[in-house]
């Protein structure tokens, strides 16, 4: 979807972009990193917003520097501020930002009510924007990147402020997005979880440089080696026991969980029979597994 | 070690409601309010701030009236959602402000500002005006002022809001230390996952009540007529069949369902207590080791949505 | 809190206060289009004196040189009256009311705007404290503010009448850098007042001031205004300073004509007790406000 290779950018001294190289597929690609880590250069970079310094940037096919006006067309922006004005309807918005993006007035319209259909947004596209709630407003700012149908839609921050279930809708419907209308996506966002549930791929940078491009699927199912154990009563019972088994390896205890070091099958076993010993209640036993969030203070530290 | 309590708190701005009926006993810790927008939460926040009064009801911390004691303000710290700065400060000077109102001379003042600034490491930056300032510091930048002073009670409301993943996790690991100082915390955030981390104790509020409140294990316990789905997952693939059989023997089993393609068994029960304590000698009988034993059922994800959303079913 | 402990804090309290107040009043937007406007008749006063400046008659007494106009009146007599009717309408009149305004709003307003205050009234801080505070350093802002500035527009009018005429007048400055003051006083507790307790304290911060002090004054009943006491005060001196002036020039008479301005001091106190009165009640308001 984005290739770049060996892309610098420079501004007066300050090296935003140190020789970065990178190939991203085509799907829903969570992009992190630091502020001021390069992140949003490179994604200005690749939404044609400015120029490298050098080396060669090519999007969805079509090399930066010859076809960049071209190219936005094919390109979706949704900004993290708030860009939207308050006293027009949702549909009025759209369709004047339809307009703005070369279509004329009948496709425009037709769009904005197909977009808003996948948003599922119902008769309050006919209010004013001021109206809105917060998920109503981030709709909108979504669905004005995708009034004119691009192939890669960009997103920034996308659930910042929401509340649970604003959020948990927004995620669904750019899952969505990329299911029905085959969009790919540019996920940037500070909630690893996010990228966690919605995206294929996850890059990260730091420094100027590319540190990790990893699929997430196959990055979260990596477990730690500890074993995080819930239980009910006789806890103290549960404990003695298992230290007996354990006396060389350390256990933590807080009044939360208990976490013993993962050693093979054996550890399992061990754990079942304190409980079934102590006769108390096994409510949780799981080798805990990678989070974004580990992985990422991982590579950013 | 500091205690809050809630007496069937009502509060109305004018006709508009804030909270409705609210009774909490909040003791050391962490606790973490969850709810929609509008759902009460920052209401709650004030009225134990003693920034509103309640139109019912009594609120007391520590034993006292919040609204308008002086003495109380040097033990509750408040890290307000939006921004409340003097933007052309820096944030020493703004945290030092602060600190010489909470009576310490200039010197103590700028000194204790430093420190808890560079513990939330802003040494780099502390210096330079606060309107230069990225999200994350800004964050930062309030929850220094809020604990320059070593309050007893911590009040964050969506102290995560914006920041970048490095500085959320330091602000959850300063939490969680301070918790285990034995201050009393009360944080609110739309992202579950960090509550989660960080506490078992919560707040559950929608329109302005509070649906639950304590242990999120003990809040799922007493919703009993939601059978419970446990998750497990045996070492030894072929074993799956014959424990879904097993278990199906037990006459407080439910149900059980075998997914093959991931490994895992879900049984489901009405009488949780006694599966979770048989569970375990039932394995030692059979033979059976497993790797996974794990219900989704209380994760504060499933939990939210099943009381907050009503999704009982999802 | 006791007045005692705050007494005691105040060497440590002010200070941060009165700076970040100061230099949030100062670099306002506003405040430098009000000094703009300020100035128009400094650049007028010195366009006039390089117009005119060749068409005084002078004569040298005891090495001083005396400036007379061109029908032979002294020069300075006919400036001064200039510097005080202009100074009635900017440095002492609507465009220092309108700073005073914008002061207010943006000391106390500004505050519940920026949420600060939600912060401060989860600080051991006292609402009286708060209010006093700012209200104090709003004073210290505008007076100076105003004061330099009467100054130097009163050095820009008196320049046409020589070092002479400068100091022969000097008493006038003096009284108008006093009127600065007890406006300060008086209207900048009243503004913060009102800034306490509405939504929209520029639109009744100047309703106040059209309806009550600019309508009642100059009538039957005008002791209730600030701005009587502030004739009054202004009425005395110009009489004291040998100005043929009367009572009616300055609105203080009733509908039968009688003169009926107050004595200056206690014109003085008064104006005093409505500036400290408005502190508590804008303390009051600072502390029954929920949010």
């Amino acid at each position: 979807m984005i290739e770049a290779k060996n892309v610098i950018k420079k501004y007066g001294q300050v090296t935003a972009l140190d020789d970065f190289t990178v190939d991203i597929p085509k799907g829903k690609i969570g992009i992190l990193g630091p502020n001021g880590a390069g992140k949003s250069t490179f994604v200005k970079i690749a939404l044609g917003l400015i120029e490298s310094t050098s080396g060669e940037i090519t999007v969805l096919g079509e090399n930066l520097d010859k076809n960049s006006i071209e190219i936005r067309k094919k390109i979706g922006y949704m900004p993290e501020h708030d860009c939207i004005p308050n006293k027009m309807t949702g549909v009025e918005f759209l369709i004047e930002m339809g307009q703005v993006s070369g279509l004329d007035y009948q496709t425009a319209t037709q769009r904005t009510h197909e977009i808003l259909g996948h948003l599922r947004m119902g008769e309050e596209k006919y209010r004013l924007i001021e109206e809105y709630s917060g998920g109503m407003r981030q709709k909108i700012k979504l669905a004005q990147g995708l009034v004119h149908g691009p192939e890669l839609m960009f997103l920034d921050e996308p659930t910042s402020g929401l509340d649970p279930n604003a959020r948990q809708e927004m995620l669904e419907t750019i899952n969505g997005l990329a299911e029905i209308s085959n969009t790919n996506v540019l996920l940037s966002t500070h909630i690893l979880q996010d990228v966690e549930t919605v995206c294929d791929y996850v890059i990260i940078i730091n420094n100027g440089k590319l540190q990790i491009k990893e699929n997430v699927k196959e990055l979260v199912k990596r477990q730690t080696d500890t074993i995080q154990i819930r239980v009910g009563e006789n806890s103290d019972e549960f404990i003695s026991i298992l230290k007996q088994n354990n006396n060389k390896r350390n256990i933590e205890i807080t009044d939360r969980w208990i976490r013993i070091p993962y050693k093979n099958e054996e550890s399992f076993k061990e754990i079942i029979s304190a409980a079934a010993s102590a006769k108390c209640q096994l409510y949780e036993m799981e080798r805990i597994a990678m989070t974004m969030d580990n992985i990422y203070l991982e590579v950013v530290n | 070690m500091s205690t809050i309590i809630f007496e069937e708190v009502t509060k109305n701005y004018g006709r508009v409601q804030g909270i409705s009926n609210v009774s909490l006993n909040i003791g050391p810790g962490v606790t973490g309010i969850l709810g929609p927008n509008g759902a009460g939460k920052s209401t709650t926040m004030k009225v134990l701030l003693g920034l509103a009064r309640p139109s019912i009801g009594s609120v007391y911390v520590d034993g006292v009236n919040p609204f308008d004691n002086f003495d109380l303000r040097n033990k509750i710290g408040f890290v307000p959602e939006y921004d409340c700065f003097y933007e052309h400060m820096s944030a020493v000077d703004y945290v030092s402000y602060f600190l010489m109102i909470h009576d310490f001379s200039k010197e103590e003042a700028v000194e204790k500002a430093e420190n808890s600034l560079i513990e939330l490491g802003l040494q780099d930056s502390m210096y330079r005006k606060i309107r230069t300032y990225s999200r994350g510091m800004r964050q930062k930048t309030k929850v220094a002022r809020a604990t320059a002073f070593n309050p007893q009670i911590l009040v964050l409301d969506e102290p995560f809001q914006g920041a970048d993943p490095t500085t959320r996790h330091l602000l959850m690991e300063k939490i969680n230390s301070w918790s285990e100082e034995g201050k009393t915390i009360l944080i609110s955030s739309h992202i579950l996952h960090d509550v989660e981390y960080l506490t078992d104790n919560i707040i559950l509020i929608n329109n302005g009540r509070v649906l639950a409140s304590g242990n999120r294990h003990e809040i799922r316990k007493l919703m009993s007529n939601i059978p419970i789905q446990i998750k497990i997952s045996p070492i030894d693939k072929n074993q799956l069949r014959p424990l879904v059989k097993r278990m199906l023997d037990e006459k407080w089993i439910t149900a059980g369902r075998l997914l093959e393609s991931e490994g895992e068994i879900i049984l489901e029960t009405n009488e949780s207590e006694k599966f979770y304590t048989e569970f375990p000698q039932i394995l030692e009988d059979e033979k059976i080791i497993v790797e996974k034993i794990v219900s989704d059922d209380d994760t504060l994800d499933s939990l939210y949505s099943k009381l907050v959303e009503g999704k009982q079913w999802k | 809190m006791e007045i005692s402990k705050m007494f005691k804090r105040f060497p440590t309290l002010f200070p941060p206060i009165f700076k970040d107040c100061s230099y949030r009043l100062i670099t306002n937007k506003l405040t430098w289009v009000l000094v703009a406007i300020l100035m128009l008749p400094c650049a007028l006063g010195l366009l006039v004196y390089y117009e005119f400046s060749g068409d005084r008659i002078s004569e040298e007494v005891n090495g001083e040189k005396i400036y007379y106009t061109s029908s032979g009146e002294l020069l300075h007599e006919d400036l001064r009256v200039l510097f005080l009717e202009i100074s009635e309408y900017f440095g002492i009149g609507f465009i220092a009311l309108l700073l005073g305004i914008m002061f207010s709003s943006e000391l106390i307003s500004e505050e519940y705007n920026l949420k600060t205050m939600q912060i401060l009234r989860t600080s051991p801080i006292h609402p009286i404290e708060i209010f006093t505070y700012r209200y104090i350093s709003g004073i210290i802002t505008g007076v100076i503010l105003l004061g330099l500035y009467s100054t130097i527009f009163y050095i820009i009018v008196m320049m046409g009448a020589g070092i002479h005429g400068i100091l022969e007048e000097i008493g006038l400055l003096a009284l108008v850098i006093k009127i600065v003051i007890l406006n300060w006083i008086g209207f900048l507790s009243i503004f913060c007042a009102i800034n306490v307790y509405f939504e929209r304290p520029y639109l009744i911060c100047f309703i106040y001031w059209l309806f009550w002090e600019q309508i009642m004054s100059g009538q039957n009943y005008q002791q209730i205004t600030l701005t009587h006491y502030i004739n009054s005060i202004i009425y005395d001196s110009l009489t004291e300073m040998g100005w043929s002036v009367t009572a009616s020039d300055y609105g203080l008479v009733n509908s039968n004509n009688d003169t009926i301005a107050t004595d200056p001091l206690i014109s003085t106190f008064i104006i005093l007790i409505v500036g400290i009165s408005f502190i508590f009640i804008g303390s009051r308001g600072i502390s029954s406000k929920q949010f």
